[in-house]
């Protein structure tokens, strides 16, 4: 237990290392092109007799891909994210000590606390794909910031994308 | 249009009371002056007989001196007192003959002189239908109607001689018809040069209080959160040339907001636009103005 | 005896003829009488003399002489308020200070109706007397019976130095009330977020109250987190708002005057959107405990919480009713987020936002007769006003990245959040459209205005 709990916080740091070394929007691009082989689970298992350092090495990325952008009022999570919600959700399945919370933002524009509701719309869309997929309910922690935590500054639609989005955080429990 | 033109009552108040009391004289002088006029026979009852008596009386007297005369002398000439007698009832006779002859014209003049009654207070209850029109013909009338009265005085004078009266009133009858027509033509002319000065005139009045109306309205700063059915009266007092000299507030409106706003358009609007011919300005030396705030303006900003 | 009556008669008829005349002839030298019953919809004009004592130009500086310059204060209440056209300082060339001796024509020339004038003179260590005297130029003359005064006002005040601008706020309202027949609102203030943001550090959350014109302000609550939606007591001694301090959202309350709080929600997922009810008794909030945000009361006395609307649609933005008897709220229930409105006593709710797709924060007006709300067309969002009895809706604003619409407590200016200058800023439009205007740029991006009640 208390092996496992370390070997988490090891894993965690390094995933959280790996995020901040490259940017959120080239690991969607990338999980968007892996997207159809991992949603398939027969490409998967072929994946594996190539070797394992590959396959950890693309578990890898789609675990680090922890940021998923949404549409104007929209809390669909993009087919593009479902590959890396789904490896989030594995791994919690597999290491029932880990916890994440995960935080819904908005773009600016509109009502604050209507954003504040629609961003935990888009926690809930996580949640679900992350509950599908073998997470558990005690493993989520939910909050949704709104407005109020933009990543980017500027009032461009470019800067309104990146800041409709459900971060996800591995955390201590 | 939602100005008008009237007559302001409170300070008349002295004139109005006159005028009603002079209306109900008129008035009961209208019907009780039908009433004596219409009884002719009451006229005729009159007949002056006293006067015709008294004449009979002297020659009565005169018959008895004779007797008197005949029964001193011995009843001398009974034939002849016979005769003279029969001279002297002929004499009567003649007398009463002359008397009711006198008693048929004096009864014929009468019922002229009723008539003309009549017709007179036909003519004057129609004169006061069209009284607002009548300035001129009044004045006609006023005259020729002392000249009458001047005329009655002197036949008054010569009560005794019927004939004279008899005369003087055919006369006054004929004078006061011819006046009568007179006025009745002038006043027809009169009336039609009045109107169409009235027309004119008044013309001009709406003319300058639209225009009036509207350089206040143009000012007049409508205060926020009023009751729009509040009203504010002002009397306005204007110098020749439209100059405001005074506002004065003569019913509240009962929020000062509102009657302050008023007063201020008026002395904003200053000068009004008035004519300039004196006579016409003086329509507009007093203005009453009611301001209540229906609605705003819409054209500017 | 007949010829008597007879001449009596053409007499009297002669005298009625006369009277008729004299009647009929009255008109010709009589009064004119108009009616008038339309105005025009315009600002007073207004002269705000400088008060003997101060300096005659104080707009161009920002000192705390400045500050406390009494003219120049009540010139900017009363020319933002949108009410009042006030003459500019420069084009003043006489100084009165009393109503006595004023030259009544030089002001109707200036062209306004009303003028400000005041005197401010030493009266004892760190104070000073005030006096100011409010006239109508046009009341001097004769006003008869009913009429009205010349003189509108006349006070006199002995306050400390410091409370110069506070009390210049105090005279404008006074102004306001005698010639809009309103009370204003120029002693009110406002609490609203800052949000500091330094290249290389994480971002700094405020709660800040100052006067409503932006001057004065005081820190409430620093906060490395977001601090959102404050929301202030009827009695406007208490602000409501939602803290993220703890990195998850809970409701406070915060005494205005001492700073002291205390902690009313902190149920998992949202905590939000406070709002008092009338009486001060209860809190109306977001929660979304339920699973998704619904609108719940809270007794704060016994801290009885009960839900008030259900179902699946995000519901948030409570705002009472002036009569505490419904509530407003945004709700995408229908699709997209409108304005709905709850009856308390019966649960029965009411779609009252028609216009568009995107309606949100709304609140009432004080007569209960308007709705103000935030409101979006094309990729704008506006305040507007909406009356809830003719059904006319107004954009207020128009700069398109308006938001959090707070009405003043008398219904006559809206304060919302907008962007200028590349920086969140606050900004003020007259519910009649008159008037915008933005308040004094603040040292980061300010947002979420709250306008206090009345405070006196």
């Amino acid at each position: 237990m208390k092996k496992k709990l370390i070997y988490t916080t090891v894993l965690v740091a390094a995933l959280g290392l790996a995020g901040c070394s490259s940017t959120s929007s080239k690991l969607g691009q990338a999980g968007s092109a892996n997207g159809n082989g991992a949603h398939s689970s027969g490409a998967g298992q072929l994946a594996g007799f190539k070797g394992v350092d590959k396959l950890s090495s693309q578990q890898r990325k789609l675990l680090n891909d922890r940021t998923y952008y949404f549409a104007f009022d929209s809390s669909i999570v993009d087919q593009k994210d479902m590959p890396a919600v789904e490896a989030q959700a594995r791994y919690l399945a597999a290491n029932p000590n880990a916890h994440i919370v995960l935080e819904g933002n908005t773009d600016e524009r509109g009502s604050r606390e209507y954003n504040v509701g629609l961003g935990e719309r888009r926690d809930n869309s996580v949640e679900q794909i992350l509950l599908m997929n073998g997470a558990r309910k005690n493993q989520i922690k939910k909050v949704s910031y709104g407005a109020e935590k933009p990543a980017v500054l500027g009032h461009s639609e470019t800067a309104y994308a990146k800041n409709r989005r459900v971060e996800l955080a591995y955390r201590n429990h | 249009m939602s100005f008008s033109v009237e007559t302001k009552t409170s300070s008349y108040k002295l004139p109005l009371i006159l005028a009603i009391m002079v209306h109900a004289i008129l008035i009961w002088f209208i019907f009780t002056n039908v009433e004596l006029a219409v009884p002719t026979p009451v006229a005729q009852k009159r007949q002056k007989p006293v006067d015709i008596v008294k004449a009979v009386a002297v020659n009565q007297a005169q018959v008895e001196d004779e007797i008197a005369k005949i029964k001193a002398g011995q009843q001398q000439k009974q034939q002849r007192q016979a005769a003279q007698q029969r001279k002297l009832q002929k004499l009567a006779q003649q007398a009463a003959q002359a008397r009711a002859k006198e008693q048929a014209r004096l009864k014929q003049l009468k019922a002229e002189q009723a008539k003309l009654q009549k017709l007179q207070a036909q003519k004057q209850r129609a004169a006061e239908k069209r009284l607002a029109d009548l300035k001129k013909r009044q004045a006609a009338q006023q005259q020729s109607l002392a000249k009458l009265e001047k005329q009655q005085a002197v036949a008054a004078t010569e009560n005794a001689k019927q004939e004279a009266l008899a005369k003087q009133q055919a006369a006054q009858a004929q004078q006061k018809k011819i006046a009568q027509q007179e006025a009745a033509k002038q006043a027809a002319e009169d009336k039609a040069a009045t109107q169409a000065r009235a027309q004119e005139l008044q013309g001009v009045v709406n003319k300058y209080a639209v225009m009036i109306k509207q350089s206040i309205e143009q000012r007049w700063i409508i205060p926020d959160n009023i009751n729009k059915d509040m009203s504010t009266k002002l009397q306005v007092r204007l110098a020749p040339g439209g100059t405001v000299v005074d506002v004065r507030v003569i019913t509240s409106s009962g929020d000062t907001r509102l009657d302050r706003s008023a007063r201020a358009a008026v002395f904003k609007a200053s000068p009004l636009p008035v004519p300039s011919e004196p006579q016409m300005f003086d329509r507009f030396r007093v203005l009453n103005l009611t301001l209540r705030p229906e609605g705003v303006l819409t054209s500017s900003t | 005896m007949i010829r008597q009556s007879k001449r009596f008669l053409q007499r009297c008829a002669v005298l009625s003829l006369l009277t008729y005349l004299f009647l009929f002839s009255v008109p010709s030298q009589a009064e004119l009488n108009l009616e008038l019953t339309k105005g025009i919809d315009r600002a007073l004009p207004i002269a705000v003399v400088p008060f003997a004592g101060q300096a005659r130009d104080a707009s161009n500086s920002d000192t705390k002489q400045a500050q406390q310059n009494i003219a120049a204060t009540i010139q900017s209440d009363l020319q933002h308020s949108g009410r009042f056209k006030v003459t500019d300082p420069q084009s003043i060339k006489r100084f009165p200070h009393t109503a006595d001796g004023i030259n009544y024509r030089y002001w109707q020339k200036l062209g306004v109706d009303d003028i400000v004038v005041g005197n401010v003179e030493p009266a004892g260590i760190g104070k000073v007397k005030v006096s100011f005297d409010l006239i109508d130029v046009y009341g001097k003359a004769k006003t008869g019976p009913g009429g009205s005064n010349y003189l509108l006002a006349s006070k006199e005040f002995v306050v400390k130095k410091s409370d110069l601008r506070r009390l210049a706020h105090h005279i404008s309202d006074i102004v306001y009330k005698e010639l809009t027949g309103k009370a204003g609102i120029f002693s009110t203030r406002v609490a609203y977020i800052v949000v500091q943001r330094t290249q290389g550090k994480p971002p700094q959350y405020l709660l800040e109250v100052s006067d409503f014109d932006g001057y004065d302000p005081h820190v409430l609550l620093h906060s490395d987190q977001p601090i959102m939606s404050p929301a202030w007591s009827p009695d406007g001694k208490e602000l409501a708002y939602v803290s993220f301090e703890k990195k998850h959202a809970e409701i406070y309350v915060v005494d205005v005057a001492s700073g002291k709080r205390r902690l009313v929600t902190s149920y998992p997922g949202i905590n939000g959107a406070p709002a008092w009810s009338p009486n001060g008794k209860q809190l109306a909030v977001v929660l979304s405990k339920g699973g998704n945000p619904r609108i719940y009361t809270i007794d704060l006395a016994t801290n009885k919480v009960t839900v008030v609307t259900r179902g699946w649609s995000i519901d948030t933005e409570p705002s009472w009713a002036p009569d505490g008897k419904s509530l407003l709220f945004t709700s995408d229930r229908g699709g997209s987020p409108q304005i709905y409105r709850v009856n308390l006593a019966n649960g029965k709710i009411a779609r009252m936002s028609f216009n568009g797709s995107y309606n949100a924060s709304a609140s009432f007006a004080p007569d209960g007769q308007e709705i103000v709300m935030l409101h979006k067309n094309g990729g704008l969002f506006n305040v507007a006003l909406q009356n809830l009895h003719t059904g006319t809706f107004n954009l207020l604003t128009n700069l398109g990245q308006d938001q959090s619409p707070t009405m003043a407590p008398n219904g006559s200016m809206v304060m919302y959040a907008t962007r200028f200058g590349g920086r969140g800023v606050l900004a003020v439009a007259s519910t009649d459209g008159r008037v915008q205007m933005r308040l004094p740029a603040r040292n980061g991006d300010v947002q979420e205005p709250a306008w206090s009640p009345f405070l006196s």
